[in-house]
């Protein structure tokens, strides 16, 4: 299956943003890759650098951008706006299309079937599987999954069961509103963590949204960061199928996952080259769940009767915060939350 | 939305006015579009590049005399002290302290082994003043590129310093496939890997009384591992600053982002300001790039600290079309291509472009080409600001600390006057 990326205006800028580059290595300086291991030279090198060797029809002249992790730090922090992880993600899949995908980039990039698989009633002998020596010493020989790195626990019931449970207890929707939103829920929040659902839609529900649960498949990140991305493709085109009818009937889709809001918005687009009506509409119209908070609170509409909340909590901004939401948790509710300073 | 005090660039220029910003409790918020300046220079204090006798004081004084639009000459000596006393208190309270005065500059060597006058420099640099006498060494290390003492002592040399060059081993548990400055400053944070470098510099020490090393000691505590390397060798050690990524300047960017943002300031990196908005005085709305929308700010007040034609903060083109890229503001440049270059590529008065920038009033606020106000809630500080090119002056640090610094306090004071009046 190959995946013919066209010759767009995204090629074409990803092309001229190779002459913004003045080597001045502050993306190395900020990569969190390059910082712990050997084996990526950093974005400056598989990026930019390499870039001028990609020619078509010709072998990939660098195959380390396989450890580019996608975090786009490189393209945060670059003084001169060179377009860095958007050259290794499109590097990689030209490598994928000349050697194919790896048996393990091909089971972790299905993160939606694997949840599948090991979440509901049947969670904790999964997880307890999972946490066998011997077990994970043959994921280690047979997929190359490294034994000792931590694995997320599947979780014994999912986001949308539990969804589902609760409006049929009800027999209603909890909130009936004409502002209503779609929640993106993405694959963590539905097999992994389904708190983090269940608190948003109460968050949201506080707010006066009825929160709908729309039919949706995994974004595709896991796909697309992986290089694949005919199956990344029919992902997204499986989201624009089941979402867009609701943002045309101007309900917005919120989501938890910030790396999943920004594929919905610009990941998926711009690596694979899509830019219909539909696709643009979609990506107009999703939003990290922060950002929709900051701007129904720019608009006076959020609702701040927060209880202090005396604790110390650690934070670690995800990675696709900055870009798709503007900052991280702390500059978004900054200035108007009391709770977290 | 809340109104708010937006400080466009994360650079000297930007980072000083936040700190101005923050210290009057005006919480401001920095945009930009990427890390810059600071992992560029090399994280001296330069405010005049004069040498020889002549006071550094007396210098600018004759320069704000001759100059009134120059920058210096609209904050005035005093206003200049201030901002540079401020941003070596910051620096002090994080145990990073910059020696020098206003008297004469210190002549500090470069990786190339040219002199540079610099009138403030970090304490792990300052044994690097040439004005000091005794045979020097400069070590470095094959892995390290683009820092080469054998090129930085034949120059030195030629210019008649006594100076021997080295190159250091790394011991066996530093091996890697590459190295950049920030590998290295890893390698300095630990004492077992200065221990060791500190051990093969006493053997080659020889006679010289001072040593200096590529400005990559450390990231965490950089002042202590100058002291331990004189412990270990005996000798004096300073740090010469080296290409980018510039460790010294990294270290800038630490101090300065954690100062502001424990005083409630935040710094936004990968924010591009690309649009604004306003009324006929007032800029009321500034709007960053992010991904599908954009970020909407209100604006209380607005400091453009973007930097100039390198920096990025003016854009240029080859029809000779020269624009501010954050809030569109009209430039003070040269009139067509063709006023742009001096007849020379290396031309002793530089090159008329390089002065291009924004023409302020005597409060740092935007002009027009007639004169007039564009915005009163808008102060401009360091490379974009027109009247002076401050590459030529040997300024760039100097001049936009200090225009920071200055822009940050007009533009607090106009804050709280218009929340006082809006209220």
């Amino acid at each position: 299956m190959t995946y013919i990326i066209p010759t767009d205006h995204i090629e074409l800028s990803l092309e001229q943003s190779l002459d913004h580059c003045i080597k001045c290595n502050i993306c190395t300086s900020a990569c969190p890759v390059s910082a712990v291991t050997d084996k990526f030279p950093g974005p400056k090198y598989v990026g930019p650098q390499a870039q001028r060797f990609r020619q078509p029809r010709q072998p990939t002249p660098d195959e380390s951008v396989d450890y580019c992790s996608g975090c786009r730090v490189c393209n945060q922090v670059c003084p001169t706006g060179v377009r860095i992880a958007e050259l290794n993600g499109r590097a990689r899949a030209k490598i994928v299309q000349q050697k194919g995908l790896p048996l393990r980039n091909r089971i972790l990039g299905h993160a939606d079937i694997l949840g599948m698989l090991g979440s509901g009633p049947l969670a904790p002998l999964a997880n307890t599987m999972l946490s066998l020596a011997p077990v994970r010493y043959l994921t280690e020989q047979v997929m190359g999954i490294a034994r000792h790195a931590p694995l997320p626990a599947f979780s014994t019931y999912t986001f949308r069961s539990w969804f589902k449970r609760r409006a049929r207890k009800q027999g209603r929707p909890s909130i009936l509103s004409n502002r209503k939103v779609v929640y993106f829920h993405g694959c963590a929040t539905n097999y992994y963590e389904p708190w983090v659902g269940k608190a948003a839609v109460e968050v949201l529900e506080h707010n006066g949204f009825e929160v709908i649960l729309a039919e949706q498949n995994c974004c595709g990140l896991p796909l697309l960061s992986n290089g694949a991305f005919s199956q990344a493709h029919n992902y997204h085109q499986g989201n624009l199928r089941k979402l867009v009818p609701y943002v045309k009937q101007g309900i917005p889709v919120v989501g938890t996952s910030t790396s999943c809001t920004l594929t919905l918005k610009e990941e998926a687009p711009e690596l694979l080259g899509l830019h219909d009506a539909d696709v643009n509409l979609l990506a107009e119209h999703t939003y990290d769940i922060f950002e929709f908070l900051r701007i129904e609170h720019a608009h006076g509409r959020l609702r701040t009767d927060f209880k202090p909340l005396d604790r110390t909590l650690p934070y670690h901004a995800p990675v696709s915060c900055g870009r798709t939401a503007s900052g991280d948790l702390r500059s978004m509710c900054w200035n108007w939350c009391p709770v977290c300073t | 939305m809340t109104e708010r005090a937006i400080v466009v660039g994360a650079g000297l220029a930007g980072l000083m006015g936040a700190l101005a910003l923050t210290e009057a409790g005006c919480r401001p918020l920095v945009l930009a579009k990427g890390l810059g300046i600071t992992h560029w220079v090399g994280g001296t204090l330069d405010v005049l590049g004069t040498t020889g006798n002549q006071s550094l004081r007396v210098a600018l004084d004759d320069l704000i005399a001759n100059n009134p639009d120059h920058p210096y000459a609209k904050l005035g000596i005093s206003e200049i002290e201030a901002g540079i006393a401020r941003f070596r208190a910051v620096m002090q309270q994080a145990h990073y302290p910059y020696a020098g005065s206003l008297e004469r500059n210190m002549i500090l060597p470069t990786a190339l082994g040219a002199l540079r006058p610099t009138a403030y420099a970090p304490i792990t640099m300052v044994a690097g003043d040439m004005r000091q006498g005794g045979e020097l060494l400069i070590a470095g290390f094959h892995e390290l590129r683009d820092f080469y003492p054998p090129l930085a002592a034949a120059n030195l040399r030629e210019q008649g310093v006594a100076v021997r060059n080295v190159y250091l081993e790394l011991p066996p548990s530093a091996k890697r496939l590459d190295y950049s400055t920030r590998t290295f400053a890893f390698f300095f944070d630990d004492p077992d890997f200065r221990q060791a470098i500190g051990r093969q510099l006493r053997e080659v020490r020889g006679k010289a009384t001072r040593i200096g090393l590529p400005a990559v000691l450390g990231l965490r505590d950089p002042v202590e591992a100058v002291a331990d390397l004189q412990r270990l060798t005996g000798a004096q050690i300073f740090e010469i600053p080296t290409l980018p990524p510039s460790i010294p300047g990294m270290r800038l960017m630490n101090i300065f982002r954690r100062t502001i943002e424990a005083a409630g300031g935040r710094v936004q990196i990968g924010s591009t300001v690309h649009r604004a908005g306003g009324n006929a005085d007032r800029l009321t709305h500034l709007y960053s790039e992010a991904a599908a929308h954009d970020q909407e700010h209100r604006v209380a007040v607005a400091l453009l600290a973007t930097g100039g034609i390198a920096g990025g903060g003016i854009g240029t083109d080859y029809t000779g079309r020269v624009w501010d890229s954050a809030l569109d503001l009209p430039l003070h440049a040269p009139a067509g291509r063709e006023g742009w270059f001096a007849s020379r590529f290396l031309h002793r008065e530089g090159h008329p472009i390089f002065a291009a920038g924004v023409a302020t009033d005597d409060q740092l606020r935007p002009l027009d080409s007639a004169g007039n106000l564009v915005y009163e809630n808008v102060a401009v500080a360091g490379m974009a600001l027109a009247g002076s090119d401050p590459v030529q002056e040997r300024s760039v640090t100097g001049l936009t600390v200090t225009t920071g610094w200055h822009a940050g306090n007009l533009l607090a004071r106009a804050m709280q006057a218009h929340l006082e009046t809006s209220n």
